[in-house]
């Protein structure tokens, strides 16, 4: 069943007059605590750096304003984890925070070591940097996931009918809200996750529906199922779960659907019933579907 | 010329005509009292002093005078780029002239175009930024057609396309500042501005590489001494810390150019045109056929729309000697005959892309743009073409449509 709404373009760009939102759903129940296949990290510890990570890109790809020296508001973001309970990891209140306040007002730093191209000689070195970082790892609890969509529905809904900010135009003509959900597991709390997501989905904007993408992530590699077409696709799962993501997560729309492609599946073509939905996603595209669901959408 | 030193001659017109008008007059009355001494003092003698003194005046007079009418004449075509008034919000346009063969406009004097008198005193950090000659757009003169287009939401002050003309020189180009940099728009607007007032071809890489530092340099001035204290101005009225751009700075801006040198008629009857070009803007000639439509003659640096990439080469802030060798065997080069009621068309990419597109399947769309007489024509036949797919992706957008 299609829950997007039909005939909409899913084209405005994000930019100051016309920024979008971004809300997170992260899981952070027990079962996060298990440990990447190969490594000494947590999938908690992995999902963690890698919202930590993305949100510095999205800083980063906020250019500055030349005309106030600012990074430019394109978007604003809003982080919730969710366990035995909803709470927020960014605002105390759970209200989206811009990019650029996102940027002067990090949690802390952590030093990071990371690869330099030195174009002198063509060789790597490394350097150390301070990073910044927003949220921390936690991993204990029940996965109440119903719970964590129905906040972000009321997030949405607040956002789009909150009053702008001066050189912004009516959040109705904006690129409407895309919900990032990020799972390991299961639902096992209350409420009828079905019913929340179809009705976030009736909601939206003149460009479209809110949309809706789920990561299920695992801490196996290699098997992965990107961007299923039909439900058929997953029957190999043979997981009931899998199911029902698939039943929330968008319709990829059209304007999305080439970098879906380029970013998570080397190119190769995907049908116009495509959701924006990865189950099995190892660390490799649990980043890239991060991206592509973001800076990919928002920016590039 | 650094922009702050530049900025120096633009202000106090009025105090230029009093300096040297007041000059004139010293020298004036010290060389009456010289010759009154004269005329009046028998055989003893001239008193020395005095014979000196006035001497000095007199020489002091004529130095100062030569001094201040040769600041009031610099302080005009300088002020022709500082006090160029910003444009409407979201557009630029200019109005079309009738068309001035080559012959009568290279037969005129040279001459300046006109702007509007800017009361602001450049390097204060407390007047806005927006203000600055570097976030201006100058008037064409002699029937050249400038649009610029911000990219839907973008206010006109943050676009990156920038244009440049000299109509005495013959010298255009437009840039196109690359948005993954920083402040680009500023480092296109000079990197087109010097173009058109370079001395020296670019035939020589000592040439190119000297006029390109210089570029760099007044990028680095302005952005220390201008753009810096301003933003700094802001933060503090509103309670802020000052900011730290410095890595920013350092990564600096790029740019790509396409610039063109049009020569008077020749003998033969043809227009000698040179170009210039770093990246994707384009040159494009184009000559009107007997059934009114306009054929492409010459489309330069790119000739396909394939051929338009995510990377250009471009211009960079940064003085490096492996990013200089870089843009120098990334520079191409194009000498071309135009005809008298030819159009010359600079365009950044976007547009240069859709232009190419346009010679293959033919369309009445692109002699609309090319006649396009306001702003708004050139913004809804773009828009339509954006909405109808074969413009891909919203972006500043300029051209510059020079009638020969």
């Amino acid at each position: 069943m299609t829950l997007n709404m039909v005939g909409q373009y899913y084209t405005r760009r994000f930019s100051r007059r016309y920024p979008g939102l971004f809300i997170i759903l992260l899981d952070q129940s027990g079962s996060m605590r298990e440990k990447v296949d190969g490594q000494k990290y947590s999938k908690a510890d992995f999902a963690t750096t890698a919202l930590n990570n993305l949100i510095h890109k999205m800083v980063q790809s906020a250019k500055f304003e030349a005309s106030t020296g600012e990074r430019r508001k394109y978007a604003y973001l809003s982080i919730l984890g969710y366990s035995d309970s909803v709470y927020p990891l960014l605002s105390p209140s759970g209200e989206p925070v811009d990019i650029p306040f996102l940027g002067k007002n990090p949690r802390g730093t952590v030093q990071v070591m990371r690869d330099v191209l030195d174009t002198h000689n063509n060789t790597y070195h490394k350097v150390t940097e301070n990073r910044p970082f927003w949220i921390e790892p936690r991993s204990i609890g029940r996965t109440q996931m119903a719970e964590a969509f129905k906040r972000a529905r009321d997030i949405a809904g607040q956002w789009l009918h909150s009053p702008t900010e001066f050189g912004q135009a009516q959040r109705q003509e904006c690129f409407p809200p895309i919900i990032i959900n990020i799972t390991d597991g299961e639902d096992n709390g209350g409420g009828n996750l079905l019913a929340v997501a179809q009705e976030i989905m009736s909601k939206g904007t003149q460009q479209g529906g809110i949309l809706i993408f789920n990561c299920h992530f695992t801490k196996a590699i290699g098997q992965s199922c990107v961007f299923p077409a039909s439900v058929s696709e997953l029957a190999y799962l043979n997981s009931p779960f899998a199911q029902q993501l698939f039943e929330i997560s968008s319709v990829i729309p059209e304007p999305l659907r080439r970098r879906a492609a380029s970013e998570l599946l080397n190119g190769q073509q995907l049908t116009s019933t495509a959701r924006s939905f990865v189950y099995n996603a190892d660390t490799d595209i649990l980043i890239k579907f991060l991206h592509w669901g973001t800076v990919g959408t928002a920016i590039e | 010329m650094p922009a702050l030193l530049r900025a120096k001659h633009t202000t106090g017109k009025g105090w230029a005509i009093v300096g040297v008008l007041f000059s004139i007059a010293s020298a004036l009355l010290a060389g009456a009292d010289l010759l009154t001494q004269a005329m009046q003092v028998p055989a003893t003698g001239l008193a020395p002093g005095r014979l000196l003194f006035a001497l000095a005046v007199c020489l002091l007079g004529i130095a100062l005078s030569c001094v201040w009418s040769g600041r009031l004449l610099a302080g005009s075509h300088a002020r022709v780029r500082d006090a160029a008034p910003l444009l409407n919000e979201h557009t630029s346009f200019a109005a079309a002239a009738d068309r001035v063969s080559a012959h009568d406009r290279y037969g005129q004097p040279a001459t300046l175009y006109s702007t509007e008198e800017v009361s602001i005193q450049h390097g204060s950090p407390g007047v806005p930024i927006a203000s600055d000659p570097l976030f201006g757009f100058a008037q064409p003169t002699v029937g050249e057609r400038c649009f610029v287009l911000p990219r839907e939401g973008e206010p006109l002050v943050e676009c990156q396309d920038r244009y440049a003309l000299n109509a005495a020189r013959g010298c255009y180009a437009v840039a196109d500042g690359v948005s993954g940099s920083f402040l680009p728009g500023p480092w296109a607007s000079i990197t087109a501005q010097r173009f058109v007032e370079r001395v020296e071809a670019f035939s020589e890489k000592e040439a190119f590489q000297h006029w390109l530092h210089e570029c760099c340099a007044e990028w680095q001035a302005w952005m220390q001494q201008r753009w810096v204290p301003a933003m700094n101005s802001l933060r503090q009225l509103q309670g802020e810390q000052p900011g730290d751009w410095n890595e920013e700075i350092v990564k600096g801006a790029q740019t790509t150019l396409a610039g063109c040198v049009i020569a008077p008629l020749n003998a033969a009857g043809l227009i000698d045109i040179q170009v210039w070009a770093i990246g994707d803007t384009q040159f494009f000639l184009f000559h009107r056929g007997i059934d009114g439509l306009w054929m492409m003659q010459t489309a330069f640096p790119l000739t396909h729309p394939a051929q338009f990439g995510y990377k250009p080469d471009t211009l960079f802030t940064i003085v490096h000697p492996n990013l200089f060798e870089q843009t120098w065997m990334a520079r191409k080069t194009l000498r071309c005959s135009a005809l008298p009621g030819d159009y010359v068309v600079l365009a950044t990419d976007t547009v240069g892309k859709w232009m190419l597109s346009q010679t293959r399947y033919p369309s009445d769309k692109l002699t609309a743009l090319l006649h396009s007489a306001s702003v708004e024509e050139f913004s809804t036949i773009l828009h339509e073409e954006l909405r109808a797919k074969h413009i891909e992706e919203d972006d500043d957008m300029t051209m510059l449509v020079i009638p020969l």
